[in-house]
Parts: C-alpha cells; sequence; structure tokens
C-alpha cells in the first residue's frame, strides 16, 4: 500500500503544479485557521449532503478512549463530485475507519475544513490547501506521514 | 490576505502564461453560431470561464489503477476564476454610490458576516448577483434561466415574444424578465425585485427600485454575459459589471440537495476576505 501511495502522491502532485487553493463561498480565516491542518483518524458516524456545504462527521478516540465527534467540512455537492467525493462513496464508509487532514476551527470546537482524506480502501482525495498553510505537508501528506 | 514567497510568485507566472496560451487557443468565433428560428441558439449549458484549463476534463473522475481518485483543484480554480496562485484580491470598483450612502456600503461590508443576506441564508442570491444562467433552455415563445447555485436551483422564465412585464406578480429575489433580440443579442430586462439581496458582496446594497439589464450574445461555443445595473434611489448613475464569457460545457445540471448552513454559528470574526 506505501508503495501504491507513493505512486499516487507523485502523479496527483505532478497535476497539481498549478493547484489552486480552495477558498469557500463564505469566510475561510473567520472560521479556520489555515496554517496548520491537524490529522483525525476516527469512524465514519454521520454524513450531512447538503449544500452550501458538506459536512461528514467523525468518531475520534483519544488514548484514554474517550470518543469526540468531530465535524469535517467540505464544499458544495457539486464541488465535491468534481474532487471525486460522491453521496454514495462516502455513505459506504459509514462505520469505517477514516483519516483526514483538516484546517481546525477557530473556536476550538471539534471541526476542520477538509484538506485531505484517506478512504478505508487506500484510496484518497485531497480537496483543498491554503495559501496559508505552512504545515509543510504539501497538497497531499505523503505516505510516511500516515502510521 | 498575506505575502506569498518568490518560489510562489514565479509558480504564479509560469501558470498564467500557461493558461493565457490556452485562453489564446480557444478564441472565440472560430466556429460558426448555431441559429434557432432565426436567432443565435442559446440552448445548452454554459460555464464561466474563458479558455480551457489543459490538464482539466479529460481526468476529471478518473481513477488510477491503484484507486486513487484524480481530484483536481482545477475544477475549483475553473468554478471560481481563480489564479493558479491566489492573489491578492484586488479592489473591486463600487458601484457609484449616493455620497450619503457610502457610510452604509461601507457599515454593511464591515458586518458582511452577519449582514449579507446571501451567505448562510440559504435565499436567493438575486439578479445579478446569481451570475450568467448555468442552462439556458430556448424556445419560440420564451427562453429559461437555469440556475444551479450553492443555496438551490432556481429558474427564471423569459418572455421573447412581445409580452409585457408581468405587473401582477409580487417583489421577488430574482424579480420579473422580459426579453427582446437586438441583433444577435438577447436583450432581458428585470425589474420588480425585492430589497433582500445584494448587487455583490462588500455591502453592496440595493432598493426596490432595481432595474438590471442583460446583454446575451453568442460567438461560436461562446458566450458573452454582460449586465447593467439601475438603481436611481441608491445610485447616481447606471452601473455596468464587468462581462462574462462563458464556455458551452457537456456537463449536466442536477439536482441541488437541501440547504443548510452550519457556519455560522462557528463564526469568530467579520472577517470575510
Amino acid at each position: 500500500m506505501t508503495k501504491k501511495l507513493r505512486q499516487a502522491s507523485m502523479t496527483i502532485g505532478a497535476l497539481f503544479v498549478c493547484a489552486a487553493p480552495l477558498v469557500a463561498h463564505h469566510s475561510f480565516a473567520a472560521e479556520f485557521d489555515g496554517y496548520k491542518p491537524i490529522e483525525l483518524r476516527g469512524t465514519m458516524s454521520k454524513v450531512e449532503w447538503i449544500n452550501p456545504h458538506i459536512h461528514l462527521f467523525l468518531d475520534v478516540k483519544d488514548a484514554q478512549g474517550k470518543v469526540t465527534t468531530w465535524e469535517v467540512e467540505g464544499g458544495p455537492t457539486r464541488h465535491m463530485r468534481d474532487a471525486g467525493v460522491t453521496k454514495a462513496s462516502v455513505d459506504a464508509t459509514f462505520g469505517q475507519n477514516m483519516q483526514v487532514w483538516g484546517y481546525p476551527a477557530r473556536n476550538g470546537s471539534p471541526r476542520v475544513f477538509l484538506k485531505t482524506m484517506f478512504f478505508p480502501d487506500g484510496h484518497y482525495i485531497a480537496y483543498s490547501n491554503q495559501p496559508t498553510d505552512n504545515s509543510g505537508l504539501g497538497e497531499i501528506p505523503r505516505p510516511a506521514q500516515r502510521r | 490576505m498575506r505575502g506569498f514567497d518568490s518560489k510562489s510568485l514565479a509558480l504564479a507566472a509560469v501558470c498564467v502564461m500557461l493558461l493565457g496560451a490556452a485562453a489564446v487557443a480557444q478564441q472565440p468565433g472560430t466556429t460558426p453560431t448555431p441559429r434557432l428560428n432565426g436567432h443565435p441558439n442559446l440552448n445548452g449549458v454554459w460555464y464561466p470561464y474563458a479558455g480551457h484549463l489543459a490538464p482539466d476534463s479529460s481526468k476529471k473522475g478518473e481513477t488510477l489503477q491503484d484507486g486513487s481518485i484524480i481530484a483536481s483543484y482545477a475544477y475549483e480554480r475553473r468554478y471560481n476564476q481563480q489564479p493558479a496562485v491566489q492573489a491578492p484580491r484586488p479592489a473591486r470598483a463600487l458601484p457609484p454610490y449616493k455620497p450619503e450612502l457610502l457610510a452604509k456600503v461601507k457599515d454593511l461590508s464591515d458586518r458582511q458576516t452577519e449582514a449579507d443576506p446571501y451567505t448562510y441564508s440559504c435565499k436567493p442570491p438575486g439578479v445579478p448577483r446569481i451570475g450568467p444562467p448555468h442552462q439556458i433552455v430556448q424556445g419560440d415563445r420564451e427562453v429559461a434561466f437555469i440556475y444551479s447555485d450553492v443555496n438551490g436551483n432556481y429558474w427564471r422564465i423569459i418572455p421573447t415574444d412581445g409580452r409585457p412585464h408581468n405587473t401582477e406578480s409580487d417583489a421577488s429575489y430574482l424579480g420579473d424578465s422580459v426579453g427582446k433580440w437586438a441583433g444577435d443579442t438577447l436583450v432581458v430586462d428585470v425589474n420588480n425585485f425585492n430589497d433582500d439581496t445584494w448587487l455583490g458582496r462588500d455591502g453592496f446594497f440595493h432598493s426596490t427600485a432595481l432595474h438590471v439589464t442583460e446583454r446575451l450574445t453568442r460567438r461560436g461555443d461562446t458566450l458573452t454575459y454582460e449586465v447593467t445595473v439601475e438603481d436611481p434611489k441608491v445610485l447616481t448613475a447606471p452601473w455596468t459589471l464587468q462581462s462574462r464569457s462563458l464556455e458551452l460545457s457537456d456537463e449536466r445540471l442536477e439536482e441541488a440537495p437541501p440547504c443548510r448552513d452550519l457556519d455560522r454559528p462557528h463564526l469568530t470574526n467579520g472577517d470575510h476576505h
């Protein structure tokens, strides 16, 4: 899988040389920190396939076993489909483990704006990359960042 | 918006050159303009961008052998008309508001995240903020403009057979439209608006006296969309927006999902840039 992911990263990365940052239809800066995306690993527990933004919910367990439901905000349904994400594709992940990188909410609530999402079968989509992102992850976190 | 390093700027320059070359290769007018009942045929799905972005359409949704799905930001750029690397947003031309109303515009702009009637509301954006039609269906007596907006699907039925404005209807978000052909240009006259929309972001409010004129001209597979706004209650002169170039697309519009905003409670300040 690691080799496959590396190949995919290289292939898609090449396509993304001229990548543009996604801008939500509303203010990003008032709501999310575009500097440092965080990583979430959890179980898909709910899908809100709505506009103007889709919302996915991950049940994330911390080291003590406490479960927190994190909200992952994406874009409009049409943008998501163009990014390779359909309602059916996320509905199919219900109850499965997902890995998400996202920009955290400024108000401290358990929410992120979607950057990259790895599906259980190993494929992934890259959705947004803020121009302020100084995490060093690049467009897509490299396989080495997967544990 | 923050600064950029030299690498970003160099990348932006290269991308602008590439995109420029793509645009030049797609000059309008190289294909004949289809006609329908003596007029240009405006039927089709139209997208608001000029010039194809080379790596896009052929790769959309493609699944690689390893199962990875190509998710190109280029699609986002196409929708948003953004340059490859986001540059500081240039100051927009301010509509010619009456001087005594400029303070109100600034106040609304400063409070945009709460005052904007469109964003966070799931309400119709109004005309001209809704932009060019996403699909046009052209009949003998009327033309339909269909929109796939993030706030919902909207439509306008525009008589083109000489019928006058409907004076019986309530004021509305998208107004009342009538159209006529002026040569090869479809001219749409829109009035009877409510004032629960803005002309655009940044506090560009209007009154119920809003009067909009749209002009649509097809040349080959390119549609030019021009808009002029008049509002004698708040503007001192007509305001003409920057014209838009649309390209014919083979995509299909889809039913919009429910619109429900979950963001407003999480805003931490009024920043809308």
